[in-house]
């Protein structure tokens, strides 16, 4: 089942001979259940197309369809919402808001939609990410690989359609990246997760079932490693 | 709690300065505006007691209604309730004064004493309708007045002239007879015997108009007689139909306009238009004050946090959840901030009128409402609702702009943190000459001052209104000091007693206390200080414009009243007449007045030679100009020149003799018959006047003898009148007053000639403090205001450069290095708001000036002072901050504040 459908996005910025096409004409689909990496150098507009299918960025022309939804015919409001359950964002950062403890930036998502916690399914998930004892911390006091799986907590939450993930270990040394890794891969079989990760990081990729290579904007491979 | 309201909280929480300054520009804001409407209150609430308590508190008013129809007038759907002063009628009193020869009595019933402005001075009220209190005021004029206790009987009746009954509302009827004298066309007839027993006095009535003919006399409402009319005075339900209702009444009647003005109900309200004016424009200013202050701290909240609100944003918070969280900081800080400001507000306002409410007696409790005590605080739950609302509305409008710019960046924007990062080359570029002065330090302080310059223009604002606002008051409170000193300290006496050569002082007709027996009283109260006694004759001088300056000429040129201009038609063209007034000074002082100028004694004392002084330059009102100024009367070299003495008697034979048949020149000649000359030598010339006299008065001519010479000379002109004045000083203008009023009452000498011009001149210098009090409050508010932005932006902005500082540090600035950065940048911000403030509030001081100028000679004057303590004080503050959050960014550690993400 093709749970994410890009067709013919491009992107660009400035003007005339100022023109940057940070997106060139990208097209793809993504099955449910699939770990995809996206690699590529530096300027070559994966970010942007990550950002993009999160509904954080909008594209100049082009469609992204996610679970059958047009994502950007939406307004505003709906987008917001859109990104709230359907979509899940991990940063190279991690990005968590710091006067928060590991349990509230876990919960945001649900906590921002109105509903009530899963408690059990929060559980299961600290306990996953292997953050026991650690739900009162405040992110200042966890180190870099704990605070990515906050993040990662927080993206998995709401049980989304995508997780979308920008160099989640970039800022992690080799152990650290390797469990976090570890954890995604593991949301992936635990709960049929479909991924999508950015990375430059061969080894990282090499463990996806499919990696697709962007340059200047465009898809220059895509294959499939494993089904 | 919702997620996002706890985010909000904790951010409040962890940033603790930042949150206390805002909540406390937020109180500062709100006390201000609850001084401002409660000061409104109280004072609404003062005049309106002030009112009722000279006036009544009634709201309309019918005379004259019979008997029968009282019931229906106060049983009337729109009356509340009503008293009932029964007219119960006139009878003749001994009195000199010729407009007030009777005593009016109405015969009050409860609700009457109630409500109307009865406050005893001496005994009881009455109880009975045998009874009877009297006005106070009938003293002035003296007459026998019976003690307290002593039974009256006189004969009561109905004023009637030419067959119709008159009220109190109809002053004294004249007429004149058929040798043209004035006389009474009125008298009292009906009339039957009463017998009252004085039970006390009372202050002058309120409801009594000035020219009324009869002293209000109360007694109780007497049952038994019939056919009476009587004076209602009632309140209405709805106050604002007193107007129409009392029209709608066939009686003539009034309505209490002061006490219905005070309430609100008045078609005239001036008095709260001024008010609330007055008031808007303080809260604007508050109000402008507080939103810079109060803007720049959720402004810097909100910039701090643009990344959070992006990332909440990018994980699914929507615009409205974002805009909701910087309102609940808005209302968070303002359910702590509000309360606290209108309690603050309430109890600065509280102890302001504690301290200064004396003052405010002092303005309006003189005359008739002596009674009255200082003006209290009023706190009005309206005044203080508007103040929540107005101070919530300026929180609001604070966090509204920084609410707008944090929900219209996109969230990857936010991530990026683009829109605070965005800057071209050229705005950061400085000038050679900067780096040359200041090194390398000040030019990183330079392109840090351009970069950020919209966060520093709120420092820089808020400074530059400060200044402008504390020069400009400072300048207004000292013309307006200037102004009403100029206007009411020209006084150099106290009292004064006044009265003409042929005026009675006593009620017998034996003997008139000479001017000297009465100084001698006067100055036998100890509080007496100093004296002097002064007699005067008013003359006219025909004077040709060639003698005069030119000013004179010219003031003269334009039309005076029609007598000057017959005389001046007699003489050439280029003659006018002119005013003049001729002093004769007590010898005693004179003689050592002269010395004291210098001037020759015996030449100016010789009565065998008379010899005046003469004043050389006057001040005036010039109608033309609106203003006051001083002008020189005479050209050099005038020795001498005649004046017109005017004969009473002639001059009155000539105005009721017929001179319909006589030619113009016959008129004048005939006319200028009435006058007797004199020729006067001019001694010499002084500009200080003694003792009581001033310049500034129509006297354009003012010549001074001795008494002794003074009288020689009056004496020659029989029927010229001459009248007297003694100017004393005194160690307690109030005390003495009093003791001088009694000391003249024991000699039998009327106390209506005396006045107390100390009194007013208290009354304008108890403005002049009110205003003081006021405006210097004010501004060291909306000073503190201004403090506490600048400190605000200050440490925020330094603790935002934490991790650049921690660069620099690691690339080896040294601490002085820094401190010169930190100074540069102290002399950026203090500099650009002293060159804005200081020209504009100098501009606000010329307006100033301008206006005050359209009424007095003031001259200009910049405030030098205030603006030396506005530059110290800016300068201060500023470098006060940078030490304070300096001295927390040393401390740090630069590896740790390299590292750190999130400040």
């Amino acid at each position: 089942m093709e749970i994410l459908k890009v067709r013919d996005l491009f992107k660009t910025y400035g003007k005339g001979d100022n023109i940057v096409r940070a997106l060139d004409g990208i097209s793809f689909s993504v099955e449910k259940g699939q770990f995809l990496a996206i690699i590529g150098p530096s300027g070559s507009g994966k970010s942007t197309l990550l950002h993009i299918l999160g509904g954080v960025d909008t594209p100049t022309s082009g469609k992204v369809y996610m679970d059958g939804q047009d994502v950007f015919a939406k307004n505003e409001e709906q987008l917001a919402i859109f990104r709230r359950r359907q979509v899940g964002l991990i940063y190279q950062f991690y990005n968590l808001i710091p006067v928060l403890n590991v349990t509230e930036n876990i919960t945001l998502p649900v906590l921002m939609d109105g509903r009530k916690v899963d408690k059990d399914r929060l559980q299961e998930l600290i306990e996953t990410l292997g953050l026991q004892g650690r739900e009162k911390h405040l992110p200042n006091q966890l180190s870099g690989g704990q605070q990515q799986r906050v993040s990662i907590g927080r993206a998995l939450i709401n049980a989304p359609a995508v997780v979308l993930a920008d160099e989640p270990t970039g800022n992690l040394d080799s152990k650290n990246s390797q469990e976090i890794v570890e954890l995604l891969k593991l949301s992936n079989k635990k709960y049929g997760q479909t991924l999508i990760v950015i990375t430059h990081d061969e080894r990282i990729a090499l463990q996806a079932d499919r990696v697709i290579t962007i340059e200047d904007g465009k898809i220059t491979k895509d294959e499939v490693l494993r089904r | 709690m919702n997620i996002l309201g706890t985010v909000t909280r904790r951010y409040l929480v962890k940033n603790k300065t930042r949150t206390l300054v805002t909540i406390i520009g937020i109180i500062l804001s709100a006390a201000m505006i609850t001084a401002v409407t409660t000061i409104i209150s109280s004072l609404q609430a003062y005049m309106y007691n002030y009112a009722v308590y000279t006036d009544g508190d009634w709201h309309g008013c019918l005379y004259e209604v019979p008997e029968d129809q009282i019931e229906s007038v106060l049983s009337d759907s729109q009356v509340e309730s009503g008293a009932v002063g029964q007219i119960v009628g006139y009878s003749y009193i001994e009195t000199d004064n010729t407009d007030k020869p009777y005593l009016y009595i109405l015969g009050g019933d409860q609700l009457f004493f109630d409500r109307m402005p009865v406050h005893l001075t001496q005994g009881s009220l009455p109880e009975t309708p045998d009874e009877i209190i009297l006005p106070e005021h009938i003293y002035t004029y003296g007459g026998q007045l019976p003690e307290i206790g002593a039974q009256i009987t006189i004969d009561v009746g109905r004023r009637v002239s030419e067959g119709y009954y008159l009220s109190q509302s109809n002053p004294l009827t004249w007429t004149f007879d058929e040798n043209g004298e004035e006389v009474v066309d009125e008298a009292i007839e009906d009339t039957h015997p009463r017998t009252y027993t004085v039970v006390g006095y009372y202050q002058r009535p309120g409801f009594e108009d000035f020219r009324a003919p009869g002293y209000t006399a109360l007694t109780c409402l007497d049952s038994t007689l019939d056919g009476y009319t009587a004076e209602l005075y009632f309140k209405m339900n709805d106050p604002k139909a007193t107007f129409d209702f009392v029209e709608s009444q066939p009686y003539a009647g009034s309505a209490n306009s002061d006490v219905l003005m005070f309430l609100g109900a008045s078609r005239y309200d001036t008095f709260y238009t001024v008010l609330y004016g007055l008031g808007a424009i303080l809260i604007c200013l508050i109000i402008f004050g507080s939103v810079s202050l109060i803007y720049n701290a959720f402004s810097i909240s909100v910039s701090e946090r643009t990344r959070d609100f992006g990332l909440l944003s990018s994980i699914g918070a929507t615009k409205k959840q974002i805009r909701h969280m910087v309102f609940s900081e808005a209302t968070t800080v303002s359910v702590i901030g509000i309360p606290l400001g209108v309690l603050a507000g309430i109890l600065g306002i509280g102890v302001t009128l504690h301290f200064i409410g004396g003052n405010f007696a002092a303005l309006f409790s003189s005359g008739f409402a002596s009674g009255m005590g200082a003006i209290e605080l009023a706190v009005s739950w309206p005044a203080i609702i508007i103040a929540c609302v107005l101070a919530f509305i300026t929180v609001l409008i604070s966090a509204w702009i920084p609410s707008k710019r944090a929900t219209k960046i996109t969230a990857i924007e936010a991530i990026r943190q683009s829109g605070d990062i965005s800057i071209k080359p050229r705005e950061v570029r400085t000038s050679p000459l900067t780096y040359r002065l200041f090194g390398l330090e000040g030019a990183i302080a330079s392109k840090h001052f351009k970069r950020n310059r919209r966060r520093y223009r709120a420092t820089v604002i808020s400074l530059f209104m400060s200044v402008v606002l504390f020069i400009s008051a400072s300048s207004f409170c000292r013309y307006l000091t200037d102004s009403v000193m100029d206007v009411f300290m020209e006084y150099d006496y106290d009292i004064h007693f006044e009265w003409a050569d042929d005026e009675q002082l006593t009620s017998s007709d034996s003997s008139q206390p000479s001017p000297e027996e009465l100084t001698s009283i006067f100055t036998s109260v100890d509080e007496v200080t100093g004296y002097n006694l002064v007699s005067s004759m008013s003359c006219d001088v025909p004077v040709s414009v060639d003698i005069i300056s030119d000013e004179l000429a010219e003031l003269y040129s334009g039309s005076f009243s029609a007598d000057r201009s017959q005389l001046d038609e007699l003489f050439s063209d280029n003659t006018v007449t002119v005013f003049g007034q001729i002093y004769g000074i007590t010898d005693e002082y004179y003689r050592s007045y002269l010395e004291e100028h210098g001037l020759d004694t015996e030449k100016f004392m010789d009565s065998a030679s008379p010899t005046a002084l003469i004043v050389p330059s006057v001040s005036f009102f010039n109608r033309a100009t609106q203003r006051q100024e001083v002008l020189q009367v005479f050209h050099e070299g005038v020795d001498s020149f005649t004046a017109l003495i005017p004969d009473n008697q002639r001059m009155q034979e000539f105005h009721s003799s017929d001179t319909s048949d006589l030619t113009s020149e016959e008129y004048n000649r005939a006319y200028y018959a009435c006058y007797d000359q004199l020729e006067i030598d001019i001694g010499g010339t002084v500009q200080d006047l003694p003792l009581g006299l001033n310049t500034a008065r129509t006297d354009y001519i003012i010549i001074l003898y001795p008494m002794s010479v003074f009288r020689q000379i009056s004496d020659q002109f029989e029927n010229a009148s001459v009248s007297n004045c003694i100017y004393l000083t005194t160690n307690d203008h109030t005390a003495a007053m009093e003791n001088l009023e009694s000391a003249a009452e024991e000699n039998g000498i009327h106390t209506g000639n005396f006045q107390d011009v100390r009194e007013l001149g208290d009354m304008n210098m108890s403005l002049v403090t009110i205003i003081q009090v006021f405006s210097y409050g004010f501004i060291a508010l909306i000073s503190l205001i201004s403090v506490a932005n600048v400190f605000n932006t200050i440490s925020t902005n330094i603790n935002l450069r934490r991790r650049e500082f921690a660069m620099l540090k690691s690339v080896g600035e040294t601490s002085k290095g820094f401190n010169k950065m930190m100074n540069y940048e102290c002399l950026l911000y203090g500099s650009k708001a002293l060159i804005f403030g200081i020209p504009v509030a100098f501009g606000i001081t010329y307006l100033i000036f301008r206006s005050v100028n359209s009424g007095l000679e003031v001259s200009f004057y910049l405030p030098w002072a205030a603006v030396a303590i506005a530059v110290g004080s800016v300068f201060l503050v500023v470098f006060a901050t940078m030490m304070y959050a300096m001295r927390k960014i040393k401390k740090d550690n630069p590896i740790d504040a390299l590292k750190s993400e999130n400040i």
